[in-house]
């Protein structure tokens, strides 16, 4: 399944555009992360690719068809959002939570039936949460909280997801196991992802686009070995840094280090 | 081989716990509709002319199947024309509020709220004391009580639209205002009402009471409160959904704004139809929902038909105390406020309000 975004433009009420005349594409399997500054509309460049808020102008294409001419459920069952962690008001258990991702197939009325509850145990081992079932998402890390909504997301055996920094605010072993599960997302089920990060290294380790965006609607978008550079991380960012290559068991990789601010931005 | 056999346990533990779970759920549902039937009965029998528990079931058993008649005809007027009205009045309309209660917390992801939010029930008292002002008529009255009772809610619904649809914060706050100015009016009433008859009349109706209920109310409370429960019961397990962040609820595929507009007229059709009933009672769709969730869990789905339940119940004991514990009937307001609000500080002081953080 093929997402592009075409001339996607998009500012709050009446104030400035905060981006305008964005294009990218999103082919079957790839991953696309969006990097840029805190403030500069990652969420809401989400939430507009999504159509929960609507575009000024320029569109969503799926498979190039518009993305408001594809009934609600139909596109909620393609394309699946795992939004950032909250507290919830109402602490749903693990399983409770995870099988709320079934409602896209579900009529008006209807409650899950079993058989939606075995997908969503299933969805719940695919991401290795099974000891956390029946525990209170109010009980769990945030890490766990982060895995279960992903679990959620796969319920609906989507062909993309969209994650919102869904890495933030977790330590090192747990970022790497989000990461890990969308890697294998990726390589198993050929699903393909958009994901908002600060972390250029997380970028550089499993996209194969990015789209920066910076300030005043600056955007680049291109394969993320192109576009994560010293003199574009400078620009968008404001921070000197050197990307160094090094060579790990796994693979040869770009790490990006953080030397200083840049003085003039 | 550790490792399987690890996971191995940890499977058949997650097993037995759900299965424990499902256990104790419907133990939990059993008691209630043991407990509620059980209740049913002794109100049946307690008040100021008291009545023998079995004599109270042959007089019930007669209308389905022939008994001999061994009991006095007043006693059978006492159960059937007084006492089983009010007794099944009571249960819908403490269990209709509950389930409001419940779906009104869930749509505005905020357990805080009642019934009352959206302005329908001082909407309603409004146009029950303009009733009892005007003329007196119960039929006016209940009728007046309804129409303001909608009233209410269209204003709070004109005032807090918007171009982008529903809006959670406006409907809460324009739903308060809605509250607030009716109240305003309903003092109005009081203020200009004839306080040697209209006034008493007026205040006592607000502050709820079921005495008086009639055949009558039945048929005019039960079909409505049916209608409303039946609503809010197909769409349960949906309000789960609904009471994420709205984003992720539509994310969720489903459809926001047509599930708020079922609980919306669900709670409204049930909160008017209460209050043309019965007058405003508070507290019961506030605590009961909490009380739900205490012994069944935050799930929707098995939340409601727990607030159904626990509601009645509640409701009916609360109109036993009115009836039985002085000569002069005590006014259902008061007595839930005094039982409910011990039980909220209670549970404000253990929780700490830790659910209101979002």
């Amino acid at each position: 399944m093929i997402l592009e975004v075409v001339n996607g433009t998009y500012g709050y009420g009446k104030g400035v555009n905060l981006f305008s005349n964005l294009n990218f594409k999103v082919n079957t399997g790839e991953i696309l992360t969006i990097l840029g500054p805190n403030g500069v509309g990652k969420t809401t460049l989400l939430k507009c690719i999504l159509g929960l808020f609507k575009w000024r102008k320029g569109n969503t294409l799926i498979n190039n068809l518009e993305a408001d001419k594809i009934t609600p459920s139909q596109f909620w069952k393609d394309i699946s959002y795992v939004p950032q962690g909250k507290n919830m008001i109402f602490p749903y258990t693990v399983l409770e939570m995870v099988l709320m991702g079934r409602a896209p197939y579900l009529g008006a009325i209807s409650s899950p039936r079993r058989e939606d509850v075995n997908i969503a145990k299933r969805a719940i081992e695919e991401v290795g949460i099974s000891r956390l079932m029946y525990k209170s998402c109010g009980a769990i890390s945030g890490g766990e909280l982060q895995l279960v909504l992903i679990a959620r997301a796969l319920t609906s055996d989507p062909k993309i997801l969209v994650l919102d920094e869904p890495e933030s605010n977790l330590d090192m072993k747990n970022q790497l196991l989000v990461l890990q599960i969308i890697e294998k997302l990726k390589k198993e089920k050929n699903i393909s992802c958009i994901i908002n990060t600060h972390y250029p290294n997380h970028a550089l380790r499993i996209s194969n686009n990015t789209l920066m965006l910076g300030g005043n609607g600056r955007h680049l978008f291109g394969k993320t070995y192109e576009i994560i550079t010293e003199k574009n991380i400078k620009r968008f960012f404001g921070v000197k840094t050197r990307i160094i290559e090094l060579e790990t068991e796994r693979e040869k990789a770009q790490m990006l280090f953080p030397v200083e601010l840049a003085n003039e931005i | 081989m550790e490792l399987t056999e690890k996971v191995l346990i940890d499977i058949s533990e997650i097993q037995e716990h759900e299965a424990k779970k499902r256990r104790k759920r419907f133990m939990v549902f059993i008691c209630m509709i043991v407990v509620s039937i059980g209740c049913m009965l002794i109100s049946l029998c307690i008040g100021r002319y008291s009545i023998t528990p079995l004599t109270a079931y042959k007089v019930l058993m007669s209308k389905i199947i022939p008994v001999k008649q061994s009991w006095s005809d007043i006693e059978e007027t006492i159960i059937m024309n007084v006492r089983l009205p009010r007794i099944i009045l009571a249960m819908f309309i403490g269990g209709g509020l509950s389930a409001a209660g419940a779906s009104n917390q869930a749509m505005f992801g905020n357990p805080l709220v009642s019934p009352h939010i959206l302005g329908v029930s001082y909407g309603a008292g409004l146009g029950a004391a303009l009733g009892i002002l005007l003329s007196g008529n119960i039929a006016i009255i209940q009728s007046m009580a309804i129409m303001f009772g909608i009233l209410g809610i269209m204003m709070t619904y004109i005032i807090s639209k918007r171009k982008s649809g529903m809006q959670l914060f406006m409907l809460v706050l324009s739903g308060t205002i809605v509250g607030a100015l009716f109240q305003a009016l309903i003092s109005l009433i009081k203020y200009v009402a004839d306080p040697e008859e209209k006034l008493p009349t007026i205040v006592y109706w607000l502050m709820g009471s079921l005495s008086g209920t009639s055949a009558n109310d039945l048929k005019l409370g039960i079909p409505l409160i049916t209608i409303g429960l039946v609503m809010l019961y197909v769409i349960r397990w949906k309000m789960n959904i609904l009471s994420l962040h709205e984003d992720e609820a539509k994310s969720l595929g489903v459809n926001v704004n047509r599930l708020r507009a079922i609980i919306i007229v669900a709670t409204t059709v049930i909160a008017a139809t209460a209050v043309s009933l019965c007058g405003i009672i508070g507290w019961i769709g506030l605590v009961i929902p909490h009380l739900a969730r205490m012994m069944v869990g935050n799930n929707h789905k098995h939340l409601i038909p727990a607030s159904i339940c626990l509601g009645s119940f509640y409701l009916l004991m609360i109109d036993n105390i009115a009836r039985t514990i002085t000569a002069a009937e005590i006014p259902l307001s008061i007595l839930t406020a005094i039982v409910g609000a011990p039980f909220f500080i209670f549970l404000l002081r253990k929780t700490g309000g830790k659910w209101n953080d979002s």
